[in-house]
């Protein structure tokens, strides 16, 4: 069933993310040649010259943005694999600890009470008040689902689905709330945000991301065969040796923050912590040590790619990143579910 | 060099599933753990295991609390097959059985000849790369034994090995139970420790060493088989009329329903 060796797959995706990266920078409503771009890499790297229009475009529009890109591909995919072993289901997604709702609710919140001067005017370090309000509101919610979900026995998964969904209703409520009291103008605000958009990439935006992603894939490191005994249950984990309860809370508190903050720089960018696992597996099967970095660069190449398409699609204007991964990503579900009908396996 | 538990009770949201167990279990030696269902065998497994902590008593795993082993340390010493696995996720039975080399730092070419010795015992050496969840079964549970073997298929440091096995033989056709027995018997043989949870009392009393009978979450006798399984003894915990004959090859009690 295996298509390829991980190692190999780990080779293809190192040398296919710099040319997502390249390509990236190259693509949107101006179209700049990829010699230019390399022309405007290097040239910012030596630091010579004042630089011209396109080297301007390159450096301080699309290269923040493509990176931030790949950095919340890189979250979302990982956190991706993360919740797909702890909950040992693999149609499990971040959004069902009650993340992504959370953060919408944080942000309406702020969006609708925060004021106007707040919203416009003030920033902490590049975040906007609304992507503070987003981070917060996640955070929140994860807390609330783990804190149902966790006894004197310790934690069970089976209820942090179930608080996950409860947490999400309540979420999608105060959301709805929110949208209700709110003004024509904040309303279009509420509904851009929740589409989830790469366009407010800025550098302190890009330094955030490479935090929250670099912790993650380095505190993950030693969880990887963890998650691997996970997927015989947990019982089965302890007898193996793994702490079981404090292992649980180090992954759901790393999945709250890495994807806290790729909700925050970015909205919500739908199904691509589901299909990247996934399509990793079904390349390579699912051994976390490999597992994680491969499906760490196929995220970041999918939102770079996916973030290159919505620039141009529509150019001069351009379609919010999330609708794009959404409509992409839902039919890829309905065949991951057919498959699994037709098979009787994952 | 024994598990042992001195007066535990473990209750569970208000339900009592053990009340003041003893138990003792030197190295190797074979228990197996017998009674009616719901009598506490899989909960005493559990408590064994650490999975399950006593209130008032103590288990012990050599000289120290099983609860005070470090998780790798106490996983190198002690390793438990249990009944049902929920694994689906499409590992080949070879990386199913690697996971039993999780608590070791052994290397991975050592690893892999203990995988395959594993799996070879079993069995199972023509499963090795075919995907875990496609397997039938009888022949998961193979996989399964040969993880719990190849787990503790050294003496570690620590210098004591125990198996639990929560009713191995459930799924298995006669020559794959025969099997398991063989292989506890030489685990046995070797130094390991082993309490197996069987329903067949005629199974207990062909292997093990000393028969545990529990009804109700207590010991009702424990000792040889045959001062354990007698007709008055097995009718009045399970409440049935039984003869008690001699197995004509084992010369071990043979319980003739």
């Amino acid at each position: 069933m295996r298509v390829m060796a991980p190692r190999q797959l780990l080779l293809l995706l190192c040398l296919l993310l710099p040319l997502a990266l390249f390509t990236g920078l190259s693509l949107g409503a101006v179209a700049i040649p990829l010699s230019d771009v390399a022309a405007a890499l290097y040239s910012a790297l030596s630091g010579s010259s004042e630089p011209e229009r396109d080297a301007m475009i390159v450096l301080s529009i699309r290269l923040p943005r493509v990176l931030l890109a790949a950095l919340v591909g890189i979250c979302l995919a990982v956190c991706g694999c993360v919740m797909q072993g702890l909950f040992r289901n693999p149609l499990a997604d971040p959004s069902l600890i009650g993340v992504s709702s959370g953060a919408s609710a944080g942000a309406s919140l702020v969006i609708v009470f925060g004021g106007g001067a707040l919203v416009q005017g003030s920033q902490l370090l590049g975040l906007t008040s609304v992507a503070a309000g987003a981070f917060l509101g996640g955070f929140v919610a994860v807390l609330l689902v783990y804190r149902l979900a966790t006894s004197s026995s310790g934690t069970s998964v089976a209820t942090m689905l179930l608080a996950g969904i409860a947490i999400s209703a309540l979420a999608g409520a105060l959301n709805s709330l929110f949208s209700y009291i709110a003004d024509d103008e904040m309303l279009r605000r509420i509904s851009l945000w929740q589409m989830g958009s790469l366009d407010a990439a800025n550098w302190p935006r890009v330094w955030i991301s490479a935090t929250a992603g670099g912790l993650l894939l380095v505190l993950l490191r030693r969880d990887a065969a963890a998650l691997n005994a996970f997927l015989l249950g947990e019982s089965e984990a302890w007898h193996l040796g793994i702490p079981v309860e404090s292992v649980k809370k180090r992954l759901i508190l790393l999945t709250a923050m890495a994807v806290g903050t790729s909700v925050a720089v970015a909205g919500t960018i739908a199904f691509v912590g589901l299909i990247i696992p996934h399509i990793v597996r079904m390349l390579i099967g699912p051994d976390h040590r490999y597992l994680i970095p491969a499906a760490a660069l196929a995220g970041a190449i999918l939102l770079i790619g996916a973030d290159s398409v919505a620039r141009v699609i529509v150019a001069p204007a351009e379609l919010p990143t999330g609708i794009l991964t959404a409509l992409l990503g839902a039919p890829f579900f309905f065949s991951l579910l057919a498959r699994r009908r037709d098979m009787g396996v994952i | 060099m024994s598990l042992q538990v001195k007066g535990a009770s473990v209750a569970l949201g208000g339900t009592t599933l053990l009340d003041g167990v003893d138990f003792q279990l030197p190295g190797g030696e074979i228990a197996a753990v017998v009674g009616p269902n719901g009598a506490g065998k899989t909960s005493l497994l559990r408590l064994l295991s650490g999975e399950l902590e006593s209130t008032g008593g103590r288990v012990a795993l050599g000289e120290r609390n099983l609860a005070d082993w470090p998780s790798a340390h106490r996983a190198r010493q002690l390793a438990v097959l249990p009944q049902h696995s929920v694994l689906n996720f499409p590992f080949t039975a070879a990386e199913v059985v690697m996971l039993g080399r999780a608590p070791h730092a052994s290397g991975i070419a050592r690893d892999r000849e203990i995988v395959a010795a594993a799996l070879q015992r079993v069995d199972a050496a023509q499963l090795a790369h075919r995907e875990y969840p496609r397997l039938s079964g009888g022949e998961k549970q193979r996989v399964h034994l040969a993880r719990v073997l190849a787990q503790i298929w050294e003496e570690p440091p620590e210098g004591r090995r125990f198996l639990l096995l929560d009713e191995p033989t459930a799924s298995f056709d006669l020559a794959h139970q025969r099997m398991t027995l063989e292989i506890a018997g030489e685990l046995a043989a070797s130094g390991v420790g082993l309490v197996i949870v069987l329903h067949d009392l005629n199974l207990a009393a062909r292997c093990a060493h000393q028969i545990v009978m529990l009804r109700e979450g207590r010991v009702v006798v424990s000792g040889p088989p045959d001062t354990v399984v007698t007709a008055e003894i097995v009718q009045s915990v399970f409440d049935v009329d039984v003869h008690i004959g001699r197995h004509p090859a084992h010369d071990s009690p043979l319980v003739i329903a």
